[in-house]
């Protein structure tokens, strides 16, 4: 399997293939990270592409100082922001569920029904965070980030991640408290 | 049970997944009693189940989202159409009809600001006093129910000073700079994470009010804020207190750990003059740049 360095490598060199490779490699931490700021699957996916059009633009700024995959994040991160910015009435009326493609995998399907509606509820409450809250929250339970890269994606200390966490689950037990 | 700080620190712990053995069976004993930290717990594995089973997009719509961004890559931009206004009728978007919908607003929200009961302006003004005078030291700020933005605060006389912040509700209070709200409210704005210049006028703020509080967040900020002029300024305004040990501790750390030259570089300031173990300054002298190294051998030499 090639490496990202020798991805990025060849796509400087004008290779879309190796582009598609790397789309390919990262399409779910990118769509995980569109959907907790895009609440549907539709609006994940338009993020998630507009997300890897500024990958590419942008890969001449990739100096290699840290991880592809952490500079990628940022990116994704922004890219996300930005959007649901711009779509902000439109996503006021939009709800996480399984209407707009929100689904959960699972072999148990009884255990699976009973917490479903806490885990979309939980989904929900995420969206009451602010930005960089919710970041450490989808690194930290979407993407299964130790806490030391956390901080290093988001360019902060571990202790400011941990405080983030912490205030974050503070607020979104709140909401699942009252789903019972 | 009762809950206590300790138990927020482990809580802390476990969310980040340090806790060990016998923390962790503490940290178990207590929340069979206490619903606080039981919440906390169930909230952190439901979202680890939710963040292992959430499904992402199927195979064949993201070989479809990634032919788009491949076909797209080498074409000019297109110029995009204001398409997000189009469903608005034309009449809507005249200039004329905005104007006359924001004066109704505005006649609107100014009625209703006048029919808002201050009574119960002044009872929530009063409970929140209550929780501040509750908090005794930063965990307790972290940890308040209330959330303050929009801060401001000017210095009136010795005897008040002008509060005025965002609580649900936008506030604007005068109170004595002793007031435990006024302290609350100052340590959270220092913890504020959206914005570099709230938390910079904080810290200029802290210099007219002594608070443990205010130290511990400043002593906070110094070590964690990600924004470099935030910690130097939290430096110089801790030098204000060259004898405070818990102080001399946090330079000694910084002179240890941080990133930033400059950072170092104004903690040997601080430390000039103080006295070491000569195992502790042998670590301190240890440095991998060398004008930090140069000055730590020549100011902090005993």
């Amino acid at each position: 399997m090639q490496s990202d360095r020798e991805l990025i490598t060849q796509i400087r060199n004008g290779s879309t293939k190796a582009f598609d490779i790397l789309m390919s490699r990262y399409q779910n931490t990118v769509f995980r990270i569109a959907l907790s700021y895009g609440k549907t699957r539709e609006n994940a996916l338009d993020i998630s592409q507009n997300v890897f059009l500024r990958v590419y633009q942008r890969l001449d700024s990739f100096k290699g100082n840290s991880l592809f995959h952490t500079w990628l994040i940022r990116v994704a991160c922004n890219e996300s922001i930005n959007w649901a910015k711009k779509h902000k009435r439109h996503l006021n009326n939009e709800l996480f569920d399984e209407s707009n493609g929100l689904s959960f995998s699972g072999k148990n399907q009884e255990q699976e029904m009973m917490n479903k509606e806490q885990r979309i509820h939980l989904l929900r409450s995420m969206q009451e965070l602010n930005t960089r809250y919710r970041l450490a929250v989808v690194l930290r339970y979407f993407e299964n980030m130790p806490v030391k890269q956390i901080a290093e994606t988001m360019e902060c200390s571990e202790g400011m991640v941990k405080n983030m966490l912490f205030r974050s689950l503070r607020k979104m037990r709140k909401h699942i408290s009252t789903v019972g | 049970m009762a809950h206590s700080k300790k138990f927020d620190d482990f809580i802390t712990k476990f969310l980040a997944g340090e806790l060990d053995a016998d923390q962790t069976v503490q940290l178990r004993q207590h929340a069979a009693e206490c619903s606080d930290c039981a919440e906390m717990i169930a909230t952190h594995h439901l979202l680890l189940q939710s963040g292992a089973s959430l499904e992402t997009a199927p195979e064949k719509e993201f070989s479809q989202m990634r032919r788009d961004v491949l076909s797209k890559l080498d074409r000019p931009k297109k110029i995009k159409v204001q398409q997000s206004v189009s469903w608005i009728p034309e009449w809507f978007r005249r200039p004329s009809v905005a104007y006359a919908l924001s004066i109704l607003l505005l006649i609107g929200g100014w009625t209703a600001g006048r029919l808002v009961d201050s009574d119960g302006r002044k009872n929530f003004i009063g409970e929140i006093r209550k929780v501040a005078a509750g908090n005794t030291d930063l965990r307790d700020v972290q940890n308040s129910p209330y959330i303050y933005s929009n801060i401001s605060f000017k210095k009136i006389d010795e005897q008040q000073v002008a509060l005025s912040f965002d609580v649900t509700t936008h506030l604007d209070i005068v109170r004595d700079p002793d007031d435990p709200l006024v302290k609350d409210v100052l340590a959270q704005s220092l913890l504020n994470e959206e914005s570099v210049g709230s938390r910079l006028k904080a810290i200029a703020w802290a210099d007219e009010v002594i608070d443990p509080r205010i130290k511990e967040a400043l002593i906070y900020a110094m070590k964690n804020d990600n924004n470099a002029a935030v910690r130097m300024k939290a430096i110089h305004s801790l030098m204000r207190y060259p004898d405070d040990s818990e102080i001399q501790n946090a330079f000694i750390e910084l002179l240890k750990s941080d990133t930033q030259v400059t950072v170092r570089l104004a903690a040997i300031d601080y430390l000039a003059n103080k006295k070491f173990s000569p195992e502790l300054l042998r670590q301190i002298q240890q440095q991998p740049n060398r004008a930090v190294e140069f000055k730590v051998k020549k100011v902090l030499n005993n």
